[in-house]
C-alpha cells in the first residue's frame, strides 16, 4: 500500500517548497526600461524586471515566490518536483511543429493575369482585360490539380489568384469540378477560396460559389475617396461596386463566406479611424492591418505609395487601439496579425500562416502554379517572376512531381536557411515561436532570402507588432476584448 | 434520499447483491439475488410484515422510490441493506474504494486506509447486472485506480458488457504516470471513456497544498498527458474554494496553452462535508470573490472551443455572464431546496444545494 499523506489540518505551504532550480533554456531580451522579456521554445512569455530576472539566472530567485511559480508554471525552469515542465514544453513543441509535417495545404491558381483595375500598389504586371495568352490552360490545370492530391495533408485549401480571377470563371469551374471529383476518392477535407476585386460578378457565379461552399475575399481599402483613389477603375467606383457585390456575395453564400483585405497605403497612414469605422460600416468582423509588399509591380509605385517602417507601426498602434474601442463599444472586430499573435501565445497550436512559419512556409506549407505553369513556393515569389526574377520557381506543373518539388535543392537550401534557431538574429529572439522567416520578403528587400535582422523591416515591424501586443496584454481592460479574439 | 438502512433479516448469509423484479403490488419489492455467491430471494414490505410470504423483511416507505431492475446489497450478517443502482437515475456508481493517495483539503469523502478488496468481486457482479441500455454510470472512490488490477477488470467488465454507455471516472490521473498502465487502460477502453482529474493550481506547490501530497502534480500532469498520448478522454475539475479563487483564470489560461485535449472544464462550487465541512470556514469564500476570474476562465475555454461548466452554485449566487455556464450537477439523491426557493422563478434551472448546505448558515440565497 502506498503511503498515505496527512489527513490532519494544513502542512504549511512552505512544507511543498522544492529545494532548488534549474533554468531551463529561454532566449531573452530588454523590453523596456527596467524590464527584460523572456520566451522559450513551448511558446511561453514572461516579462521580469531587471531585479528578479538577474536573480533568476543566478539561481537566487526565492522558490515561494509568485514568480517563481509563474515561470514555473510557463516551463522556464525545473525542479525537484519532477519532469512535468520538460512534458510540457515537449508536448507543447510537437503541437506547434505538427502543422509542418502535415506538408502543403495552401494551392494558389493563378487562372489569369488579365485585369479590370488598375490598383495604385498592384504586386502583378497587370494585363488588360482582352489578353487571352495570360490565362491559365485547361491542362496546366489539370496537371496542377495532380500535383494537389499528392501532397499529404488532409485540409486542403485551394485559393483561386488573378489578375482579376471572375474574368476566367470558366477555368475556375473547371478546376472546382476537377477537385471535387478527384477528393470522391482521396477524401480530403477541402475548401475552396476565390481572390476578386468584385467589380463585377453574375448571378450564375454566385449560384456556382453558393454550390461550392466558397468563401470569397476581396479588398477593401477603407471609404469610397481613399479606396477609389488606390484602385481606380475607369467609369466608376470600386468602391461602390465592391460594396454593393459585397452585399450580393452575403445574401447568395452567408455572412461569414466573405472577407475583405486591407492595403495599407501612404494616404492610409492618417485614416486608421475611418478605415476601421468603414469596415465596421460594412459589417466585417476581422481586419488585417497589413503593410502594403514591396514586391514585383508594386516596387515601382513605392514612390507614390509606400512609407517608411516607423509609420506603419504608428498606424497599426492607431489602428488597433481603434478596434480595441470600436470593441467595447459593443461591436466585435478582430485584428488578424493580432490574433494570430494571441493564438500563439496562448494556445500551442499552429494556425498555418505561411508568413510566419519556422522554418519558411514557402513550398513546405503553400505553393502557386501560375497561368503559365511555373510552380512558385509563393505568392509573393511569383509575383517577383511577373517582374522577372525566377528566384522563387521550383519546376513547371508538367514535368515536376511533388516529390521534385519538395525535394528541389531550392526548396531544401531555403527550409535549411529559415530555421530560425539558426539564422543569425533570429536565434536569440524570444519571439520565435510568434514569427517566422519570409525568405521571398528578405529576398526582395535586402537581396538574399536568408536576409540580416540588424536591416531588416521586416524584423522591425513584427518586434514592434509583438512587444506592442505584450504591452496592451498587461492592460486589465484591454486583455479583455484581446481574449476575445482567440478562437 | 435514503440509500441505506438497517433491518433484520431474519437469516445469516455473506453479503449479496440483488435486483428488484416487476412491480405488482405497489407495497412490496421483490428480490432476486445476482451474485454469484448466492443470497436468497427476498420481499420488501413497505406495510405491514406478511407472514405468508417467505423471507418478507418490512422496511420503511422512504423506499419505495425502488423500480424494477434496481440494484440492492444485502448483508444480512450486519442487518444492512443498501441501494447500489437505481435504473431511473443519472448518478450511479462503481465504488471502489475508500483508499486514496491524496489527502485533498476540501475532499467530500475523507479517504480510509482500509483493506476494501471485497468490493472488487462485488463491483464485477454488479455490472454484469447492470441493463444494457444504461445510459452512463461513474467510477470513483477513494482513488479508484489504486488497486490498478482490480481497475482494469472494471473498465474491462463495463467496456465488454455496455459498449454503448458513457463511462464517467473520477480519479487524481496520478497513477497514470506509469506508461504500460495507461497503455492497458487504452486498450481496454473506447472513445466513451472521460476522466474527470482534479486540478488546484497551475504549478505544484498551489497544488500539493491542497491535495495535502507532495508529488502529486507531477504526477497528475505525466498522467494527463499519457492519457492524450493514447488518446483517452479527460476533463479538468477545479474545486474553488479560499486557495483556488483568485487563480482561476491562470488555470484557464494553464489548461488552453499546456492541456489543449481536454474535453471539458469544470469550476465546482464545494459540497461541505467530510474535509469540507471540517475546514469550512477556512476554506469558504464568497461567491463575489471568483466571479470575476470564473467570466475570465469560462470566456476563453468557451472562446477556443473547450466545453466549459460551472457544477454546485446555484444560479442566484452567479452573477448574470456566469449563468450560462451553469449545470443542474447535484445527483438527485443529495440534492435539496430551501423553502425561500420555492417561489423562484428559476428553480427549474437551478443546480440547488447539497443536502449538507441545509445545517450551515444561509450563504446568501436570494429569490428571483
Amino acid at each position: 500500500m502506498e503511503t498515505v499523506p496527512s489527513s490532519q489540518g494544513f502542512k504549511s505551504a512552505d512544507s511543498f517548497a522544492p529545494k532548488g532550480y534549474a533554468p531551463m533554456p529561454f532566449n531573452f531580451k530588454r523590453l523596456d526600461d527596467g524590464r527584460f522579456v523572456l520566451g522559450n521554445l513551448s511558446g511561453d512569455f514572461a516579462t521580469l524586471t531587471d531585479t528578479e530576472f538577474h536573480l533568476f539566472v543566478d539561481g537566487k530567485l526565492p522558490v515561494s515566490s509568485a514568480t517563481y511559480r509563474m515561470l514555473h508554471s510557463k516551463c522556464f525552469l525545473t525542479d525537484d518536483s519532477g519532469d512535468w515542465p520538460v512534458r510540457l514544453a515537449a508536448s507543447k513543441l510537437a503541437t506547434r511543429l505538427e502543422r509542418n509535417s502535415e506538408l502543403t495545404s495552401l494551392f494558389i491558381f493563378v487562372v489569369t493575369l488579365r485585369c479590370n483595375c488598375s490598383c495604385q500598389y498592384c504586386q502583378v504586371s497587370r494585363q488588360s482585360a482582352d489578353r487571352l495568352s495570360f490565362d491559365m490552360s485547361e491542362a496546366t490545370a489539370e496537371q496542377a490539380v495532380g500535383l494537389v492530391f499528392s501532397s499529404p495533408c488532409p485540409c486542403i485549401k485551394i485559393e483561386f489568384q488573378g489578375g482579376e480571377t471572375l474574368l476566367n470563371f470558366e477555368l475556375i469551374k473547371r478546376i472546382t469540378n476537377l477537385v471535387e471529383a478527384r477528393n470522391k476518392t482521396a477524401v480530403r477535407n477541402v475548401e475552396f477560396v476565390v481572390a476578386t476585386n468584385l467589380i463585377e460578378i453574375s448571378d450564375e457565379q454566385l449560384t456556382f460559389l453558393h454550390e461550392h461552399s466558397f468563401y470569397v475575399s476581396t479588398s477593401l481599402d477603407g471609404p469610397a475617396s481613399l479606396h477609389d483613389m488606390n484602385r481606380p477603375v475607369i467609369g466608376l467606383s470600386s468602391h461602390d461596386a465592391a460594396e454593393r457585390n459585397i452585399a450580393r456575395v452575403r445574401a447568395a453564400l452567408g455572412n461569414d463566406h466573405v472577407s475583405a483585405l486591407l492595403t495599407v497605403t501612404r494616404s492610409s497612414l492618417d485614416k486608421p479611424r475611418e478605415i476601421v469605422a468603414e469596415y465596421q460600416r460594412q459589417g466585417f468582423h476581422e481586419i488585417f492591418l497589413r503593410a502594403i509588399s514591396p514586391f514585383g509591380y508594386a516596387k515601382r509605385s513605392v514612390g507614390r505609395t509606400g512609407y517608411s517602417t516607423d509609420a506603419y507601426i504608428e498606424f497599426f498602434k492607431l489602428g488597433l487601439r481603434e478596434i480595441i474601442e470600436t470593441n467595447k463599444r459593443g461591436y466585435f472586430m478582430a485584428e488578424s496579425a493580432t490574433a494570430l499573435m494571441l493564438g500563439r501565445i496562448f494556445t500551442p497550436q499552429n494556425e498555418g500562416f505561411v508568413n510566419l512559419q519556422n522554418p519558411a512556409g514557402d513550398g513546405m506549407m503553400c505553393m502557386v502554379f501560375n497561368y503559365d505553369g511555373g510552380v512558385y513556393l509563393s505568392d509573393e515569389g511569383r509575383m517577383l517572376a511577373e517582374n522577372g526574377d525566377y528566384t522563387f520557381r521550383l519546376g513547371n506543373v508538367g514535368k515536376c512531381t511533388f516529390r521534385d518539388l519538395l525535394t528541389s535543392d531550392k526548396l531544401t537550401e531555403i527550409v535549411d536557411d529559415t530555421m530560425l534557431e539558426g539564422t543569425v538574429g533570429c536565434h536569440a529572439c524570444p519571439y520565435q515561436t510568434l514569427c517566422g522567416a519570409d525568405p521571398v520578403y528578405h529576398y526582395a528587400t535586402q537581396g538574399r532570402w536568408i536576409g540580416n535582422r540588424a536591416t531588416s523591416s521586416f524584423c522591425k515591424r513584427q518586434t514592434a507588432k509583438i512587444e506592442h501586443v505584450l504591452k496592451l496584454l498587461e492592460n486589465p481592460e484591454d486583455k479583455a476584448v484581446l481574449m476575445t479574439w482567440l478562437h | 434520499m435514503q440509500l441505506q438502512a438497517k433491518f433484520d433479516f431474519g437469516f445469516n448469509s455473506e453479503p449479496f447483491l440483488a435486483k428488484v423484479g416487476k412491480v405488482s403490488d405497489p407495497d412490496v419489492r421483490e428480490l432476486t439475488p445476482v451474485s454469484t455467491t448466492g443470497g436468497r430471494p427476498l420481499c420488501l414490505s413497505f406495510g405491514e410484515k406478511n407472514d405468508d410470504v417467505p423471507n418478507s423483511v418490512c422496511v420503511g416507505r422512504q423506499f419505495s422510490y425502488l423500480a424494477e431492475g434496481d440494484i440492492v446489497r444485502i448483508d444480512p450478517n450486519a442487518g444492512e441493506m443498501r441501494v447500489v443502482f437505481r435504473t431511473n437515475s443519472i448518478h450511479n456508481v462503481i465504488f471502489m474504494t475508500e483508499r486514496c493517495n491524496c489527502r485533498c483539503i476540501m475532499c467530500v469523502q475523507p479517504p480510509q486506509n482500509v483493506d476494501d478488496s471485497w468490493r472488487n468481486r462485488e463491483n464485477l457482479e454488479l455490472i454484469a447486472a447492470l441493463p444494457k441500455d444504461l445510459k452512463t454510470i461513474c467510477v470513483t472512490g477513494g482513488e479508484p485506480t489504486l488497486n490498478k488490477e482490480a481497475f482494469l477488470n472494471v473498465v474491462k467488465a463495463l467496456a465488454e458488457h455496455l459498449p454503448d454507455t458513457d463511462v464517467h471516472i473520477l480519479s487524481n490521473a496520478r497513477t497514470f504516470n506509469d506508461v504500460p498502465f495507461v497503455k492497458a487502460y487504452a486498450d481496454a477502453t473506447n472513445n466513451r471513456f472521460t476522466i474527470g482529474v482534479p486540478l488546484h493550481g497551475v504549478e505544484p506547490q498551489a497544488h500539493d497544498f491542497i491535495a495535502r501530497s507532495q508529488g502529486a502534480f507531477n504526477q497528475t500532469i505525466n498522467g494527463l498527458l499519457n492519457l492524450a498520448a493514447n488518446k483517452r478522454q479527460v476533463e479538468i475539475r477545479v474545486v474553488v474554494h479560499r486557495y483556488t479563487a483568485e487563480h482561476l483564470a491562470d488555470i484557464a489560461e494553464f489548461v488552453v496553452k499546456n492541456l489543449p485535449f481536454v474535453v471539458h472544464v469544470a469550476f465546482m462550487g464545494m459540497e461541505p462535508v467530510g474535509y469540507a465541512k471540517s475546514n469550512f470556514e477556512n476554506l469558504h469564500v464568497p461567491e463575489s470573490v471568483w466571479w470575476g476570474g470564473a467570466a475570465q476562465a469560462c470566456k476563453l475555454l468557451d472562446a477556443v472551443g473547450i466545453p466549459v461548466s460551472i457544477y454546485n452554485v446555484p444560479i442566484c449566487l452567479l452573477r448574470e455572464d456566469l449563468r450560462l455556464y451553469s449545470r443542474q450537477s447535484i445527483s438527485d439523491w443529495k440534492r435539496t431546496f430551501l423553502p425561500i426557493c420555492e417561489t423562484c422563478k428559476a428553480k427549474n434551472d437551478c443546480c440547488g444545494l447539497f443536502e449538507s448546505f441545509a445545517g450551515l448558515p444561509n450563504i446568501g440565497l436570494k429569490a428571483k
